[in-house]
């Protein structure tokens, strides 16, 4: 047994030293694990803060003097107001100024003869800022515009209410945590496909690349079974897509700690449980990203032909997220079982703040790695096999 | 000591190997002369267990290849027809690791690396990563990768295939001791001069089988030729694939 155990660690050592020594494939693993979950992070970042309604905002106002009473009732709500001569369009359109309300010569009268009195609002809202600051303003004035509505009736001895047929009241369920799940629904498939970019390398190295600079069958005419040979290769790939899971985790932490997104009502956090439960969703499969492309890999004809194998399996993640991010296919014990499938429901839960089921994990890391298994098997297999030595 | 017994492998419809049986002794060189395409890497390839033959049994020290692969390939030292040498390790980390695959580790494993870097004189290349090393170069680690674990059994194939004169007198040299120190050498060849300068024992191989074999002597009786050279020409019936 320690036999054995020597034989897989003399080929464990040597893969590790020699994909560390290999810089540029190791910061292929490394860097879309660090960047993808900042990335995100920093998307979301930059929406909330476009959304931030606590500033002032301000407005270029064209005729203030024909409705002073508005413009009161809006710089009481944060609203603060620059005189303007320009042309609206291209000013907005090219990102200068966010939004102009122009107030007609005839509002006064129109107003007082209580016909309705326009205003225009220009605005571009293929701009989100321009948009954001319209849809801010056009509420802000449909409710003087109704208030100023409900004194007239009143004034006529009408109840106002009469006016409203219908009244719809909003009753949002999502909590802050829930509605930051959704959010960071994008962000499983990048931790998720961590755990492919950061085995990718060193499976092709250690299959496809073996063949390729001929170095298989000088390695295999050493008196190691396959089952050493193959596992101690296996680990040593895993290694690299725990490091690269384990880099993933912590940066979508870190990022998150550092990023705002009070205005988007959410406040996401990973703390130190929730980063630990989701490394250990993760470990299956890492030991299945691992198996799975070695499998193509060591199947592959060339070491191009191994690359395109592996970034096509990078995407598999992608695949079993969609269909429910898309709402296709309602959530269900199930999906428990199925790997990636299971990995995402299991980091769901995580994210929104509900735990670990630790029935669930056992199911899915179970499954997962019983899949991983056999496709070592397979590998095990065929490492000695001639059409994979010699390759025709 | 290596037997090969009945051998046959076929690719598709050609045959590469057909029922061929050799014997290498321990104590004694013995050379696979043949043109290219004969079959001679084919035949290695079966030996040390990398091929699985169609039919036919290889013993290696009496065990049988296909048996007990890593009993027959622990007595075994190889030297395929591919360098195969990893870039980014240096000479002495290649030896470090094929002597660890074979049980080598401490004070013995850098024991035999000393030992082994003074075949080839490459103690300069020891400490060099691989990459960007000529083809000589690498063939002198490969060659040591061969003989880390001072096998009972050495088998090469083409071994001075783009080694230069120097290299090649060094690696004759060696093998005539290796020999005079009791162990069993296969080599194969498509060089002539290479063979008939070593060889105690020759198979001349054509189209997957053997054509002839003994001492150069017996070899010359056959052929009631006065040279080797015009003893292989009568015996395989044309010189083409065959280098002088």
């Amino acid at each position: 047994m320690n036999r054995a155990i020597r034989g897989i660690r003399i080929v464990f050592k040597k893969e590790i030293k020699d994909s560390l020594r290999d810089r540029r494939s190791l910061m292929t693993a490394m860097l879309p694990a660090l960047l993808l979950p900042m990335l995100m992070i920093f998307m979301f970042h930059s929406i909330a803060k476009t959304r931030d309604t606590s500033d002032v905002l301000n407005v270029q106002v064209i005729g203030q003097e024909n409705a002073p009473d508005l413009i009161q009732y809006l710089s009481e709500r944060d609203i603060s107001f620059t005189a303007y001569d320009g042309n609206a369009k291209q000013d907005i359109q090219s990102g200068d100024i966010e939004i102009v309300l122009e107030v007609p010569d005839d509002f006064a009268e129109k107003f007082s003869a209580s016909e309705p009195a326009s205003l225009y609002l220009h605005s571009d809202v293929s701009i989100e800022k321009s948009e954001a600051a319209a849809g801010r303003l056009g509420r802000l004035i449909r409710g003087y515009g109704s208030g100023i509505g409900s004194m007239r009736l009143m004034v006529r001895g009408i109840n106002p209410a009469i006016a409203s047929a219908v009244l719809i009241e909003s009753k949002d369920y999502s909590t802050g945590a829930s509605r930051a799940g959704q959010l960071l629904g994008a962000m499983q498939i990048f931790i998720l496909m961590a755990a492919f970019f950061g085995t990718a390398p060193s499976a092709i190295d250690t299959t496809a690349g073996e063949r390729e600079r001929n170095s298989l069958e000088p390695l295999l005419i050493h008196p190691l079974s396959s089952l050493q040979i193959m596992l101690g290769k296996y680990f040593a790939v895993a290694c690299f897509g725990f490091l690269a899971a384990l880099i993933t985790v912590i940066a979508t932490s870190r990022g998150l700690d550092f990023a705002s997104m009070e205005s988007l009502g959410i406040d996401p956090k990973l703390d130190l449980s929730m980063q630990v439960n989701i490394v250990l969703v993760l470990i299956p499969i890492v030991f299945f990203a691992s198996a799975l492309q070695m499998l193509l890999a060591l199947f592959a004809k060339t070491f191009k032909e191994a690359q395109s194998y592996t970034a096509l399996v990078a995407l598999l993640p992608m695949m079993a997220v969609l269909p429910s991010l898309l709402g296709a296919v309602n959530d269900s014990d199930w999906m428990f079982s199925v790997p990636l499938l299971g990995q995402k429901q299991l980091i769901d839960q995580v994210l929104r703040g509900e735990g670990l089921d630790l029935a669930y994990l056992a199911l899915n890391a179970g499954t997962t790695l019983m899949v991983s298994a056999i496709i070592l098997l397979v590998l095990i297999r065929m490492l000695r096999n001639e059409r994979v030595v010699y390759g025709s | 000591m290596i037997e090969v017994r009945n051998l046959t492998k076929s690719f598709g419809d050609v045959k590469a190997v057909d029922n061929l049986s050799l014997q290498a002794k321990d104590g004694c060189i013995t050379g696979l002369l043949g043109p290219n395409g004969a079959g001679k890497t084919t035949t290695l390839r079966t030996i040390y267990g990398l091929q699985e033959p169609d039919q036919g049994q290889v013993f290696i020290d009496g065990n049988d290849v296909r048996k007990e692969l890593i009993a027959a390939v622990s007595k075994l030292g190889v030297f395929p027809d591919s360098v195969g040498l990893y870039d980014r390790l240096t000479t002495r980390e290649h030896l470090q690791f094929y002597g660890e695959m074979h049980g080598l580790f401490g004070d013995e494993l850098t024991e035999a690396i000393a030992t082994t870097q003074r075949y080839f004189n490459i103690e300069d290349l020891l400490d060099r990563r691989c990459k960007g090393f000529s083809h000589g170069q690498k063939m002198k680690v490969a060659l040591s990768r061969a003989l880390i674990h001072s096998p009972q059994n050495l088998v090469l194939d083409e071994p001075t295939n783009g080694l230069d004169v120097m290299s090649i007198r060094q690696l004759r040299e060696l093998l005539a001791l290796l020999r005079d120190d009791g162990k069993c050498i296969l080599f194969s060849s498509h060089v002539m001069q290479e063979v008939s300068a070593l060889c105690d024992h020759i198979y001349i191989m054509a189209d997957g089988q053997v054509v002839a074999e003994g001492t150069p002597e017996q070899l010359c009786t056959q052929a009631s030729t006065a040279t080797l050279e015009e003893a292989f020409v009568t015996l395989i019936g044309s010189d083409e694939g065959i280098a002088l």
